[in-house]
């Protein structure tokens, strides 16, 4: 555990016994984690990690969240920090405002935001949200120059129906792009679920069918009888997500061409002890240059007792020219929530683009055992050996440990 | 040898016997242990014990419905003293037995399209720095989300779907190694 973690630890364990009044809960989490990669020809790769998270809820519905990170890929040639989050908040009921470095998840996906976000309860069933900021790189954790400001209407009927209509500017120096959303969602008492999700950017023009630039989401899941569940899906995929402004053509908007529909239908079904799913995912570019193809996948998994677990997974994928099939298994022993190993393999024989047949083997022992568990916290240690050959990195092994703590008190924040 | 790999998923189900585990038997609760929670919440006899809201006092032995424990071991209550613990594991002997119907074996694939859609359904069970245990998870052998032979095999789900791509990644993902020299495209 690094320095400033257990500085945090100290200072929240003060704070507790300093005011055993204050109904604030609070939760702060820790994870120290260092990695080296065996190199037989004497020069290992280390890899070393810190990150942390806290999280406090006053009474009085203010908020505040952080979770960041410290990453030393290569050690000893410095560390580089990531911020996930560090916002502060002010919650009562269906109104209230966030403020700092924001993830907003919506029907339209993940929103990162260095910015803002309002919600206002105007009448019992419908919320006004607005937001506002600049659009942050998940990997990079940098803002780049996409400015974002939106503004949206749910409306919420006790679960049963819900919906919403919304407007999003994206703003560049050079240009404002405007996108018209609208979502919905039916929920029936027996757990049938349908939802609907339409987002068009009316100004910008596309080489697709449609000759606009929008994505449409349709899916719906339903049980039949009291055991299994089907569901069906389709989207078509022809608007660049939220992250990067429209000038900017990255490889993933390369390879989806003009547009696509990606399909999907599942099964599950569900026996005392085990799970079986079933999935199949056509894919179809409706105009030239976009990806045709599809995956496959089937597992199952079982208790086995009070203790272990166990899954197995089969799967297999084709786009031209390339494809992919193979399996997984898995096996899980755990004792309580905190101790546990498991093991994991999985083998597949793949097409790659070279044209030339390989087969990838991986696998990963993993375990975590805990050191010191009570009511208000916990620390355990985890670590995991994973090994693996491939058509390109050959044999590998990495091995890595990870030391884990969170304390706190009250509802879990 | 073909044989007997059809016939493990059978075998793994047959194996499974006896019931699930359930609640801890018997139930940690005892009165003398909550006496002073339920004296500064106002907690009566009867917001526990519906039965008894006759006249007479309720018996000892009348069972409360489970859901009681939730009133303030899950929900925040108006009312009700904050700092009750939530671990699942004080009443449910193995969190397993929790799992929705939908976490089965493909979950870790599938689970991204309803978390966005019931982001309160999944903070019901997890904090938010579970989705950071995999989805932050860089060293060379932290958990993946994607699953074991991804980073081989990627290349095809990648053209199939790279929408999905784009929901996490940017162009970098791509370039920061095939654009370098050092992987082929």
């Amino acid at each position: 555990m690094s320095p400033l973690a257990l500085l945090l630890l100290v200072m929240g364990a003060r704070a507790q016994v300093a005011s055993p009044g204050d109904r604030t809960a609070w939760r702060l989490w820790s994870w120290s984690g260092a990695e080296v990669l065996p190199s037989w020809e004497g020069d290992p790769q280390l890899w070393a990690e810190q990150r942390i998270g806290l999280a406090l809820r006053h009474p009085s519905g203010l908020t505040a969240d952080l979770l960041g990170s410290l990453r030393d890929p290569a050690a000893g040639t410095g560390w580089s920090a990531g911020l996930y989050r560090l916002a502060f908040g002010l919650r009562g009921g269906r109104t209230g405002a966030d403020v700092g470095r924001l993830v907003l998840a919506s029907e339209r996906g993940y929103t990162r935001l260095d910015g803002a976000r309002i919600d206002v309860g105007v009448v019992p069933a419908v919320t006004l949200r607005a937001w506002g900021g600049r659009a942050w790189e998940p990997e990079t954790f940098v803002a780049g120059d996409l400015g974002l400001l939106g503004a949206e209407a749910r409306w919420d009927a006790h679960g049963a129906l819900s919906g919403g209509l919304g407007w999003e500017g994206r703003v560049t120096e050079e240009d404002l792009v405007q996108r018209l959303h609208a979502f919905g969602r039916a929920r029936n008492p027996r757990g049938a679920l349908a939802t609907a999700l339409a987002e068009v950017a009316p100004a910008q023009a596309s080489a697709s069918p449609l000759g606009v630039a929008a994505r449409f989401d349709l899916e719906g899941r339903a049980p039949v009888g009291a055991r299994v569940e089907v569901g069906a899906g389709a989207r078509w995929e022809d608007l660049p997500r939220a992250v990067q402004p429209e000038a900017l053509v990255s490889p993933m908007d390369w390879l989806a061409g003009p547009g696509y529909v990606a399909t999907d239908l599942s099964a599950r079904a569900r026996g005392d002890h085990v799970v079986v799913d079933a999935r199949l995912g056509p894919t179809l570019a409706l105009g030239g240059g976009g990806p045709t193809g599809g995956l496959g996948r089937l597992g199952a998994s079982v208790l086995l007792g009070d203790r272990l677990s166990a899954g197995v997974a089969a799967t297999g994928a084709m786009v031209e020219p390339s494809w992919v099939w193979g399996g997984v298994a898995e096996t899980r022993w755990q004792v309580g929530e905190a101790a546990g190993l498991g093991l994991q393999g999985g083998w597949f024989r793949f097409l790659p683009l070279s044209g030339t047949v390989a087969d990838v083997v991986e696998g990963r022992l993993d375990g975590t055992m805990p050191l010191v568990r009570g009511d208000r916290g916990e620390l355990s240690l985890a670590g995991q050996v994973a090994a693996g050959s491939d058509h390109l990195l050959e044999r590998w092994v990495r091995a890595g440990i990870a030391l884990q703590g969170t304390c706190g008190r009250g509802n879990e924040p | 040898m073909r044989r007997a790999l059809l016939s493990l998923p059978l075998l793994l189900v047959a194996a499974t016997a006896g019931p699930r585990p359930r609640l801890l038997d018997p139930l940690p609760f005892s009165h003398a242990s909550h006496e002073r929670a339920f004296t500064r919440a106002r907690v009566a006899c009867i917001d526990c014990h519906p039965i008894g809201r006759s006249s007479d006092p309720p018996a000892a032995d009348l069972p409360a419905p489970t859901s009681t424990c939730h009133a303030c071991h899950l929900e925040e209550v108006q009312g009700v003293p904050h700092g009750a613990p939530t671990q699942c594991g004080l009443c449910h002997a193995d969190r397993r037995e929790l799992l929705p119907d939908s976490h089965g074996p493909v979950w870790r694939v599938e689970h991204a399209v309803p978390a966005r859609a019931d982001a309160d359904g999944c903070a019901s069970c997890h904090a938010s720095r579970e989705c950071y245990a995999c989805h932050d998870g860089r060293g060379p052998s932290a958990k993946n989300p994607h699953g074991p032979g991804f980073r081989i095999t990627h290349g095809i789900e990648a053209r199939l779907d790279p929408a999905r791509c784009s929901a996490c990644h940017t162009g970098e993902s791509c370039t920061a190694c095939h654009a370098t020299g050092s992987l082929p495209w």
